[in-house]
């Protein structure tokens, strides 16, 4: 029975080791250049919808002169996926990526459809309001990574966006 | 038709608070702050489309692009959640680090 025992708690032991050796992580590391690059993707996307916004109606906002707006978006995008791919447990911030691609290709559907027209005032409004949701959900993950083992994510980390 | 914005968040929550289990509290304040952004959006494209505004075909994108925002959403409050079970588990095993190392006579919980 003593020797059981002895293996009983050898075995605890040793899976113990090689369970909680070291810190446990669930999730990928914060990596401060995907981070960055999150944030400029915004600043260029918003930077996009204000001229649009202003250009409403004019030879400037309609698709054929904004093309290369989408190029350059999707040739940022992936590379963002591509980064967070070669990082080990991203797969929650692929998927982020993965949605925010999907959501750039709607808009540009969206403005290929009302071609010369261009984008109208309140698709401007919804648009940006998706995307800097969706923003403002990877960036509060991207904070937490930073942040992580000291303080929680809060609703303070999640800015209201106005409409 | 206006749409019922708190009624919309409630039924996005409810639906997503199952899958995140234990991490539901911790991502509850993020998640529907997120979720109010989205019914706010909604509520939007479905005044244009009554105002003739937006086509079918127009608010087809504008919900697809809703529809990913709520899952860039649901992402965030899963990676929280995960964020704040790692945190628990590590700060649990540094609390009997101590404890253990010193039975053991070496360092098998590292929490560098």
């Amino acid at each position: 029975m003593s020797r059981y025992f002895r293996y009983l708690t050898l075995l605890c032991v040793l899976s113990l080791a090689l369970l909680t050796g070291c810190a446990v992580h669930l999730i990928m590391d914060y990596d401060p250049v995907l981070d960055q690059s999150i944030s400029a993707v915004q600043a260029s996307t918003e930077q996009f919808l204000g001229q649009l916004d202003a250009e409403v109606g004019t030879p400037a906002a309609a698709y054929s002169n904004n093309q290369s707006f989408y190029v350059t978006t999707d040739a940022q995008l992936r590379t963002l996926a591509t980064r967070a791919q070669s990082e080990p447990k991203s797969k929650i911030v692929v998927q982020q990526v993965t949605e925010l691609e999907a959501s750039f290709t709607d808009m540009q559907k969206l403005h290929q459809l009302d071609g010369d027209k261009g984008l109208g005032h309140l698709e401007i409004t919804t648009v940006r309001s998706g995307l800097e949701n969706e923003f403002v959900s990877m960036l509060t993950l991207q904070l937490a990574l930073k942040n992580r083992l000291s303080t929680p994510a809060t609703a303070a980390m999640a800015p209201t966006v106005t409409q | 038709m206006n749409l019922d914005i708190a009624a919309l968040v409630e039924t996005m929550w409810s639906a997503a608070k199952g899958p995140l289990g234990n991490a539901a509290a911790t991502a509850e304040p993020f998640a529907k702050t997120q979720f109010t952004n989205i019914a706010q959006t909604c509520a939007s494209i479905a005044s244009g489309v009554a105002l003739t505004e937006i086509s079918q075909q127009q608010a087809a994108f504008l919900l697809d692009i809703q529809k990913h925002a709520t899952q860039n959403a649901l992402l965030a409050t899963e990676g929280l959640g995960l964020v704040a079970a790692e945190a628990a588990i590590n700060a649990a095993l540094g609390a009997v680090a101590g404890v253990v190392n010193g039975a053991v006579g070496f360092k098998l919980i590292v929490m560098d």
